[in-house]
Order: C-alpha cells, then sequence, then structure tokens
C-alpha cells in the first residue's frame, strides 16, 4: 500500500443518528466481551457466578434493544384484540370472568405475548422445553 | 454492599468468643447461591488448636421485607435436628451490631455439594441421584412429623389457604400478568381435597440441599418454613425452575409416581398423581410472582443487587410454564 491510497478507509454509514458510533448495542456487547473474555477466565467461585449472571444480563439487554419495537406493536394489537387498553384492563377482564367464553382464544393470545418476552429474556428456555 | 472478608473475620471472632472463647479466624469465604442472604464460610481455631468449619449466614442489606429470617431459621433447624432431619448444627444466632443489626445465624459447615447442575450432571453423585427420591421421602416426612406443639420460643405462620396469601401479595403488588390471573382462577375451579396439615419447609429442592457421595446429607433454608399442606413441599419439588433443565418431573430427577411411592410408604398419606400436579401448578405460579416480587426489590430501589435483579426477567419462564400446562389442562 503505498502512502497516498486510502481506498479502504470508507466507514459504513452510522446506525444511530443522531449519535455517533458505536451504538448502544455495540457498546453493551462491547463491554459483554470484555466480561467474558478477559475478566471471567481469572474469577472463581462467587464472583464467576456474579460475571456470569452479569454476561446473561447484557445479552439479554441487546434482544431486548432488537426485539422491542416490534414486540410492542404485537403486544399493542392483541391487547385491542381482546378489547382492553392494557394487561390491568385483560387481568380485570379475566378476574371477573368476562372472558369465560373466549378462553382458548385468550390462551393463545397471551401465549403470543409470553412467548415474545420469553425470547428476550431467555430463549433457550422454549428449546429446552423438554414436555 | 456485602461485607468484606478481612473485617468479617474480626467480627466473627467477636461475636464467637462466648460460644467458643478465643479463636483464630481463617479468611472467610463467600459462597454462591442465596439471593436474599450472603453466606460465608471460614474456621474458627479455638485454644485448643481444635478446627470448626462453620457457616455464617446474614440477611441481605436493605431487604427489611426479609428480616430476621436467619434467626428464626436457628430455632427451626434445632426442632427440625430434634426430629430427625438432616440439618447442621446450630452454634449461634441472633442480632449483631457487629452486622448492622441484620440477624444472623453460624452454622456447623458439613462438606458436601449443594450446586443443582452439578448433581444434576457429574458422575460423582450418581449414586446420590440414585437415592435422592428415598431420601427426600424420608427427609419431607420427617419434617411433616413436625407439629405445633414442638416450637416455645419461635412463631410460626400459618397458612390455612395459600391461594389466597398468594393472591394478596400479587394484588398489592399492583404489577397485573394476566397470565398469573388466568392460573389463579383454574386453580380456584380445579382445588384439590387437602393432603393433611403438618409443618411445611417451603423451601424444599435442588440448591437448598446437601449431598455427600451416597445422598442426601442436609436439608437448608428454612427461611420461610410454615405449617400447612404438606403437599406444597411435593408440588414444590417439581417446578420447573427446580429441574434446573434436567428431565424428570421431580428436582429433574424422576417420575411422579416414584416420589409419591416413596413418600407414602414414609409418611402413610396416599397422594393421587392430580392433587401433585396442582401444587406444582402452584408452585409455578409462586415462584412466578417472587420473581415479580424480586425484580420490583430492585425496581424500586429496596436493593441494587444484580442477581435480584436478573431474577425480575424470569417473570415470563413462569408465565410460559403456566400457559404450557394449563394448556394441557380443562381451561
Amino acid at each position: 500500500m503505498t502512502e497516498n491510497d486510502r481506498s479502504d478507509w470508507a466507514l459504513p454509514p452510522r446506525t444511530n443518528l443522531p449519535y455517533d458510533s458505536p451504538s448502544a448495542e455495540e457498546l453493551i456487547q462491547a463491554v459483554k466481551e470484555y466480561l467474558y473474555e478477559d475478566l471471567l477466565p481469572k474469577n472463581t467461585g462467587a464472583e464467576k457466578w456474579k460475571l456470569r449472571i452479569a454476561v446473561n444480563a447484557l445479552s439479554l439487554a441487546i434482544r431486548e434493544l432488537t426485539e422491542k419495537d416490534q414486540d410492542l406493536k404485537a403486544y399493542g394489537a392483541i391487547m385491542s384484540e381482546l378489547g382492553v387498553e392494557d394487561e390491568a384492563g385483560l387481568a380485570y377482564k379475566i378476574k371477573t370472568g368476562e372472558l369465560d367464553n373466549d378462553l382458548t382464544n385468550l390462551h393463545e393470545k397471551l401465549f403470543e405475548i409470553v412467548k415474545r418476552k420469553l425470547k428476550v429474556a431467555n430463549p433457550s428456555y422454549m428449546s429446552e422445553d423438554s414436555e | 454492599m456485602g461485607s468484606n472478608a478481612h473485617s468479617l473475620s474480626k467480627k466473627l471472632s467477636e461475636v464467637l468468643e462466648r460460644v467458643l472463647g478465643n479463636t483464630t479466624i481463617t479468611e472467610p469465604v463467600q459462597l454462591s447461591g442465596g439471593a436474599n442472604r450472603e453466606t460465608w464460610s471460614f474456621d474458627a481455631i479455638d485454644v485448643e488448636e481444635q478446627t470448626h468449619p462453620l457457616i455464617i449466614q446474614m440477611d441481605r442489606p436493605g431487604m427489611e421485607r426479609l428480616e430476621g429470617t436467619c434467626a428464626r431459621e436457628a430455632k427451626i433447624l434445632t426442632v427440625a435436628k430434634g426430629k430427625g432431619v438432616p440439618v447442621p448444627k446450630v452454634v449461634l444466632s441472633g442480632h449483631s451490631k457487629h452486622f448492622h443489626g441484620r440477624s444472623f445465624s453460624i452454622t456447623s459447615r458439613i462438606p458436601g455439594e449443594t450446586i443443582a447442575r452439578k448433581i444434576l450432571r457429574d458422575d460423582q453423585w450418581e449414586l446420590a441421584r440414585q437415592n435422592f427420591v428415598a431420601d427426600s421421602a424420608k427427609a419431607l416426612a420427617a419434617i411433616h412429623s413436625i407439629e405445633e406443639t414442638d416450637f416455645h420460643d419461635v412463631e410460626v405462620e400459618i397458612t390455612h389457604d395459600p391461594l389466597q396469601t398468594l393472591e394478596l401479595i400479587y394484588d398489592a403488588l399492583t404489577d397485573p400478568h394476566p397470565t398469573f390471573d388466568l392460573a389463579f382462577r383454574w386453580l380456584k375451579k380445579n382445588r384439590p381435597e387437602p393432603t393433611g396439615f403438618s409443618f411445611v419447609h417451603g423451601d424444599y429442592r435442588l440448591g437448598n440441599l446437601l449431598f455427600c457421595e451416597s445422598g442426601l446429607s442436609a436439608v437448608l433454608d428454612w427461611e420461610i418454613a410454615h405449617f400447612g399442606d404438606p403437599c406444597e413441599d411435593l408440588g414444590w419439588l417439581c417446578v420447573r425452575a427446580w429441574r434446573f433443565g434436567g428431565f424428570g418431573k421431580v428436582a429433574g430427577i424422576s417420575g411422579y409416581e416414584s416420589l409419591l411411592n416413596h413418600y407414602g410408604k414414609e409418611s402413610g398419606r396416599k397422594i393421587p398423581i392430580p392433587t401433585l400436579q396442582w401444587w406444582e401448578i402452584f408452585g409455578t405460579l409462586r415462584w412466578g410472582i417472587i420473581c415479580l416480587q424480586m425484580g420490583g426489590d430492585f425496581r424500586v430501589g429496596r436493593t441494587n443487587s444484580l442477581e435480584i435483579a436478573a431474577i425480575g426477567r424470569r417473570v415470563a419462564e413462569n408465565e410460559y410454564d403456566l400457559l404450557s400446562t394449563l394448556g394441557e389442562q380443562q381451561l
């Protein structure tokens, strides 16, 4: 490479305008790799256990940032299909028996919300489901 | 913040003086596990050069909801030991200014393993796994033989209607999770006959049990022991969270029938499978609400513990288990 050849210096576009790169997700990922690759192998016992929890928490945070928009949209759609504003309204309807004739549908809708939550919180939980 | 090991040694030597005399304390090592309390392992060497392997547990700072539990638990351990339940020996317990007035208990340290994933997977624990159901049936029958009159200086809560008690907690949190409401509705509609009334450990599961290679050597963590239906302990042992990825319904180790047969022989109580399943569903709901409550402790700033924060996100696991199980039942 000659001194004047700068042909491969072009940066990819920023993904998190109006901010600079790296994005929140990328920063969390970098911290996670630091904990996992640098700190975890140097620790034992209770500290190692806490570091694992920390690494898992950061993985969860990244999934949340990635999935939140579409999960919130699905959540809102299900609430309106069930004719309620929010979970408080839905809980009230279940308690008072208003949905007793629609339990199969209710079960299906709740399952969709919960699967989306779990896919963010702990995705391997569903694949490990051995029942 | 937790305690630091060096200042802890000094405090331990001072509090232990009245039971062991002058002692030298080895550097305490913090043990993993236990979201509500701190646990440290250490040795106290007395003037006759005898080594006492010990464990200290302290309630976590900021968790006022749980205050007094370590000291109370020590009294329960003493009663359980008298009834033949395998438990550690209590050396000292109470509240101390040394631990910021938090309640603590110091017990003998029995060698062995508590970590569920090791017990479930490592070859070393093969025999302990084989004996698990028989050992547990025996320990549970002994726990369930403890009577109200066995307690003199400690108040033990009586739970006549655990479902109602749980719903009061859930309602008080005012953080609605409709899956939980659906589960309450199902549990109320399908209540089984009581299987009896007895002392209940309340948290009998892997993680709270100590094993030697041949099997169960001690039942730990009695902080939520109470009087109620003995089947509550059996159902709790079947909750998916306490299978730690293992395949059997009972603690990831065995099936329902094996537990019920062994327990029937030891206790004389014949429990039908649907009754056990009702208590398992109750247990799943209970663990879900505990996760919600612990996440809430972090949310309101009662604790800054990362472990407790992470438990808040485990609510969804229980919702998933409840919906999976209820899907197989008549809704």
